[in-house]
């Protein structure tokens, strides 16, 4: 683990924006100097266009269409509902009937206009569509999990590098206050040596079943074929469309456990300051009624994956633990310390939210005018999902595994390692 | 719940059930794979093909390619038949892949194409090549990305000369496909010809973004032979080679903060804005002076980025240098501008809180200090939010005394950096300022501010002992504070207000108390449910009770037991349904068993069998057998069409997935349900009627212990059976690794109990003649559904044995004494001396 600056942009970010709570009304720094976005001519707007977008995904376009130097010009996705829903909710914003729609993204791809997109398709969709809009000369905002196997995972870091976009993982909580004051107690030592790290997870679910067929809907109101894009093919049934693809492993990431895994195991990674590694052991124990993944970095720091026994601060909670004491803290907004010494360094209990993805959009588009690296870059998105990956496959082997962050294969595992990496359904390349 | 989620991945790869080629006895030994090619080569339905691809693709070997290259072909499986060859190590898959170039046409040989990339065969690259003019576009463009993915020599070859010919889209791949092989190309340390490739893209006309991509790869191949490159891009006047010159800056890291530097005088204002933003994120000491000289810019966007990138690199510059930003910094604190103030604000307070120097430290308290007594209104007021950033509590006093000032803004800003600055000492001050201000003032403000970093308790307390002379109005402010810390003290005094007889107060903390973050909220939310008098009050807190259990984390006991006593007092619908709805969400082997049992209630059989109807379509980690047993209750108890349909369609789902995973583990039959072939004992006392083997009666006593014995002896194993145990008091087990004793009815070893008071136990019988392990004595009979059948589940694995009734564990017990054997026979036992019955049924084992 390289030691990096424990102080870089992103806690500015944050400093800056507790700031603003500690100094109550007037604002001491509004969003507009933070964001680059001051006034802006027409020519300079960042031109945005939207991918697969529903509920997850309207909430981050919510505060994407806030910004006053982006224009969201167009829609794609392959229900025509949505379609209609978003083009209402970005003509409504730009006081105009101009957004477009389109069933298939690559006509949005194609339009030189457009410099960056929001995907938040369902996970099968990510990675494909975030590489292709790569390839087109869009920076990208994916949803998380961004990838849906290793091997995708690693592409996608190579695609943005090799292309030279900036892309944001939707793992927003790199940019909420109170997860960045928890991983800087851990980073700047005030916890002493950390010795084990807590990240929940969901309750895990790997389906293999199909859902009984249904004859295919009219491809103008719901295109199964496009929906299931770069996913085997399978049966229609109107339920996946609905959003119960959950669970099944040719649509879900990791058996389920990226849901929430792809956030907190990447706010440990960053409390560690090992965004340029991994856990090298990947065990899973027999706790009843819960899924306990137990993960071992090179150093002997310990990252336990679990469901169970939070304080009840929130969803997606995590928990740094050293030799001085330690902090847990989740999406309410509030943190827990193990002593009054660590509490008077907390600051004011953040009113935004674990899942707002305020501060994070900001980021993506003051990176795609600098093009600096946001906060959930490829790189961080890479490991912290491939570990997430390893975590998940230990768990369906229901045996230990070890695994080295340099090659990113499984050591003395066939069967593991040969779990990597899917297929993509044709005609889908990238 | 077993960890080993290999059954479930390895049955769906065989669930063979639904055609008509299930597996036959001759087959059981037959190695998996093969199995799975013998599935492949049948008449099997598509699904059977998919999965058994799906498995192949983690255990196939060479002999499985052929059988699974059949499928390449075929629209719905072809994905399937990929996934396996791209995962199969051996030579056989790449040839099998070659060969279905001649044979597939289409989207399907864009797949073939794209399997061939991902496994790099080096081999292919004769093949493809020819592919790169294909009149099929989409196939030439597999063709380009997979010799890209390839990435030797000779695929870049092929590559060059297919640069700039065909359709646009197609040039435009073959342009990327390019930048893959050369970035290929340097990962083996080819730089050179890496470097050749990547100048030859930069030379062919195509789209912008290829041509940057390709000057950003030219740069950072090279490092420092690369800054030339670089100024070239920074000097552009078109806006993406800027941007994309400073994203290669970015890239080469700290080695490009000289060219950053010497570009930065001739650069507009809008490019230095930029230009500095990227030096912060390089974070590069060496680049601050630039910054510094930023600051003085002429545009407010340039100053701006300017402070934001001295908060980058100050906190890693030497003291010297640190002097120099904070000297910058309190000039620019003073400006009219807001919103540059507020900027330079917030880097000194980063800069203090990254545990700079004393001295350095020491310049910023004393420049506060100054800034605090200043004439001028607006040094007066940068030192005042200073002072609460920093947290300087040395300020305190002056702050007190300026919150009587009487300009407006200064009055204001001194109460907010109360916030920050106020000491436990001083907090009674800072409550009866936020008490005279009433709620959502400032002052309440600052006082969540101080809370929320003091000594809890002691910050509670002093909260707590503000209530005694608070106006009503004050009470509801300081019951706020009280629920936004939390802890001992501020629970009893908000549930202290919930009691009281104010309407005001009891509704403030009845609403306090149903949003509370812990749950030691519950058992006082219990009590009001059950005791408060007025109504709303008492629905509100029953419903923050359920709450509690929906939102916040209990083990599943815990929440249960939140269930139970809700549907205890429960009197309207509202809230019943808040219960299935926390089972609905938290399925476990205890959550199933008490739904079951909700059944039988004639006003919640709806919903009961809706929860387990739901979990069953929603796919949960549940005991199969369980929740197939469950269904089958639903089945049989509810009189509502719809949801028996649906747990009927669900039960033939889920019992099918049962037996093929019991089959496909190895559980055979150890009772064949009408002989006692393989077992010995008293047949006076075991008997078979139905199936079933019965001993005991409901009318005569068992004179003593009567064991039926397995002829053979076992080590490691697990054993599932059913049984159903009648009578008033019932005693029965089930013995393992267990020794016959000459000549005796006893037996000696370990009993898996049953019965009245020993529910799930590990009970050592004829030896050390006690209970080993198991629940304590008060949940002993939770899991059992008393006179009806039970799931009983009993693992032995070395010195490890645990227990399962109903999918819920009720021992993990570890031998530790090594004198004790680890195998032996298995018993069903009748204890002597009870009137009572017995029954077990569908007896089976697997050898671990």
């Amino acid at each position: 683990m390289t030691k990096k600056s424990a102080l870089n942009r992103r806690d500015f970010m944050k400093t800056a924006a507790a700031a603003s709570t500690v100094f109550s009304a007037p604002t001491i720094i509004p969003a507009t100097a933070l964001g680059l976005n001051g006034t802006v001519a027409p020519s300079e707007r960042i031109i945005l266009g939207g991918i697969g977008i529903r509920r997850r995904g309207g909430y981050v376009l919510s505060h994407m269409l806030e910004q006053p130097d982006v224009r969201f010009v167009a829609i794609a996705d392959v229900r025509a509902d949505q379609r209609k829903t978003v083009k209402e909710m970005a003509d409504k914003q730009n006081g105009d009937q101009k957004c477009d729609t389109y069933r298939d993204f690559r006509e949005l791809l194609a339009r030189d206009d457009i410099d960056a997109v929001l995907i938040a398709t369902g996970d099968r969709w990510h990675a494909t569509a975030s590489m292709m809009a790569a390839e087109a000369g869009k920076d990208v905002y994916s949803e998380k999990p961004c990838a849906i196997s290793i091997e995708l995972a690693r592409r996608l870091q190579e695609t943005i590098q090799r292309t030279g976009r900036v892309f944001q993982a939707g793992t927003q909580r790199r940019n909420v206050s109170n997860f960045g004051h928890a991983a800087k107690l851990a980073q700047t030592g005030q916890l002493g040596k950390i010795h084990t790290v807590h990240a929940s997870i969901y309750q895990l679910i790997d389906r293999h079943d199909w859902l009984p067929a249904e004859p295919e809907p009219d491809p103008e109101v719901v295109d199964w074929n496009m929906w299931l894009g770069p996913a085997p093919w399978r049966p229609y049934n109107h339920a996946y469309v609905d959003g119960a693809w959950r669970g099944h492993y040719d649509f879900d990431s990791g058996a389920k456990l990226l849901d929430w895994g792809a956030h907190t195991l990447d706010i440990c990674q960053w409390a560690l300051e090992a965004d340029d590694t991994m856990p090298v052991t990947y065990e899973p124990k027999d706790v009843p009624d819960d899924n306990v993944i137990e993960c071992v970095y090179e150093n002997g720091v310990k990252l336990v994956m679990r469901r169970n026994g939070w304080l009840g601060l929130g969803t997606c909670p995590v928990r740094f633990e050293g030799e001085a004491g330690w902090v847990e803290t989740g999406d309410s907004g509030q943190t827990a310390v193990s002593s009054n010494e660590l509490r008077a360094s907390l600051p004011s209990p953040s009113s935004i939210p674990g899942t707002s993805p305020k501060f994070h959009v900001r980021d993506f588009f003051n990176c795609v005018k600098t093009r600096s690296k946001p906060a959930a870059n490829e790189d961080v998105m890479a490991r912290s999902h491939i570990a997430c990956h390893a975590a998940a496959i230990a768990w369906k082997l229901g045996r230990k595994l070890q695994f080295d962050p340099v090659t990113e294969q499984f050591v003395n595992d066939d069967e593991a390692n040969r779990m990597r990496s899917r297929a993509m359904r044709e005609p889908w390349t990238v | 719940m077993s960890i080993c989620r290999l059954p479930v991945f390895f049955l769906c790869a065989a669930s063979l059930l639904l055609t008509p080629v299930t597996v036959s006895a001759a087959d059981k030994n037959t190695p998996e794979a093969a199995r799975l090619v013998k599935v492949l080569n049948s008449n099997a339905d598509t699904y059977d093909k998919a999965m058994a691809c799906r498995r192949l693709a983690a255990i196939g070997d060479a002999s499985a390619a052929t059988a699974i290259a059949k499928y390449l072909g075929d629209e719905k499986l072809a994905t399937y038949a990929r996934s396996a060859l791209e995962n199969i190590p051996d030579q056989a898959a790449d040839k099998a892949l070659r060969d279905a170039l001649k044979t597939v046409k289409g989207d399907l040989l864009v797949g073939v194409i794209n399997s061939i990339g991902k496994r790099k065969d080096k081999q292919a690259v004769g093949d493809l090549t020819p592919l790169l003019s294909d009149k099929n576009t989409k196939v030439a463009i597999a063709a380009a990305h997979a010799l890209g993915e390839i990435g030797t020599p000779e695929a870049a070859k092929s590559l060059q000369q297919a640069l700039g010919k065909g359709d646009a889209k197609l040039q435009q791949e073959v342009g990327f496909a390019c930048l893959m092989c050369a970035k290929s190309l340097a990962k083996v340390k080819d730089n050179q010809t890496a470097l050749a490739l990547v100048n030859t893209v930069q030379k062919v006309d195509l789209p912008e973004n290829i041509l940057l991509a390709a000057t950003q790869q030219a740069i950072v191949l090279q490092g420092k032979a690369g800054l030339g490159l670089l100024a070239e891009q920074l000097k552009a006047d078109d806006l993406q080679r800027f941007r994309a010159g400073l994203q290669a800056a970015q890239k080469l890291g700290k080695i490009s903060t000289s060219t950053l530097i010497e570009t930065y005088p001739r650069l507009p204002e809008e490019r230095k804005a930029l230009l500095v933003a990227a030096m912060g994120a390089i974070q590069d000491p060496a680049g601050l002076p630039t910054a510094i000289k930023a600051t003085s810019g002429d545009s407010r966007e340039l100053k701006l980025q300017a402070v934001f990138a001295i908060g980058e690199l100050a906190p890693a510059a030497n003291d010297k240098q640190q002097t120099q930003a904070l000297d910058q910094l309190l000039a620019l604190v003073k400006q009219k501008d807001a919103d540059l103030a507020g900027a330079a604000e917030s880097v000194i307070v980063k800069l203090n809180s990254s545990q700079p120097s004393a001295e350095i430290e020491k310049q910023i308290d004393t420049s506060i200090r100054k800034l605090l007594e200043s004439e001028t209104r607006e040094q007066q007021l940068a030192g005042i939010k200073l002072a609460g950033g920093c947290r300087l509590s040395s300020a305190t006093p002056v702050l007190l005394q300026l919150v009587n000032h009487s300009n407006p803004e200064v009055k204001q800003a001194a109460i907010s950096a109360l916030g920050g600055t106020t000491s436990l000492d001083d907090l009674p001050r800072l409550i009866q300022l936020a008490l005279t201000s009433g709620p959502d003032s400032p002052a309440s403000q600052a006082l969540i501010a101080a809370c929320s970093r003091l000594p809890l308790e002691e910050t509670a307390q002093a909260l707590a002992g503000a209530m005694a002379g608070a106006t009503n109005d004050q009470k509801l402010i300081l019951l706020d504070q009280l629920a936004a810390i939390g802890g001992k003290t501020a629970l009893e005094t908000v549930v202290a207000a919930a009691r009281s007889n104010d309407d005001a107060l009891q509704n403030k903390a009845t609403d306090l108390l149903g949003k509370w973050g812990t749950i030691d909220v519950a058992p006082p939310l219990l009590e009001l449910a059950k005791t408060l008098e007025n109504n709303k009050y008492k629905i509100r807190a029953l419903r923050g009770y359920i709450r509690v259990a929906r939102q916040l984390n209990m083990t599943p006991e815990e929440r249960l037991e939140v269930c139970r006593n809700t549907l205890a007092i429960a009197e309207r619908n509202d809230e019943k349904k808040l219960v299935f709805e926390v089972l609905r969400r938290n399925p476990t082997p205890q959550s199933v068993n008490y739904t079951v049992s909700l059944l039988k209630d004639k006003a919640l059989n709806v919903p009961a069998s809706a929860t387990i109807v739901s979990w069953a379509e929603q796919g949960t980690p549940i005991d199969d057998e369980l929740l197939t047993d469950a269904l089958e209750r639903v089945i049989a108890s509810t009189s509502n069409e719809n949801l028996k349909q649906r747990a009927t369609q669900q039960h033939e789902r889920i019992s099918a997935q049962a037996k093929q995973s019991e089959k496909e583990l190895g559980f055979q039959s150890l009772f064949d349900g009408k002989t006692f072939d393989g077992w010995h004992g008293n047949e006076e006392i075991f008997r078979i009627e139905n199936g079933e083997i019965i001993a005991g009666s409901l009318t005569e006593k068992v004179e003593r212990n009567e064991f039926l014995r397995s002829n053979k002896e076992y080590d490691d194993f697990e054993l599932k059976l059913e049984f159903k145990l009648l009578g008033e008091k019932t005693n029965a087990g089930v013995q393992i690794r267990t020794a016959e004793i000459p000549d005796h009815h006893e037996v000696s070893g370990y009993q898996a109990d049953l019965g009245t008071g020993y529910w799930g136990c590990l009970y050592d019988e004829s030896r050390r003649k006690k209970i080993l392990a198991g629940p304590p004595a008060e949940l002993r009979d939770l899991p059992v559904r008393m006179n009806e059948w039970n799931n009983y589940r009993i693992r032995c694995e070395g010195p490890r044995i645990r227990i399962w009734i109903n999918g819920v564990q009720t021992v993990d017990f570890t031998e530790a004494d090594p004198l004790i054997p680890l195998n032996g026979i298995i018993a069903l036992q009748i204890h002597g001396n009870l009137v009572n019955e017995v029954h077990y049924r569908n007896v089976r084992l697997r050898e671990l």
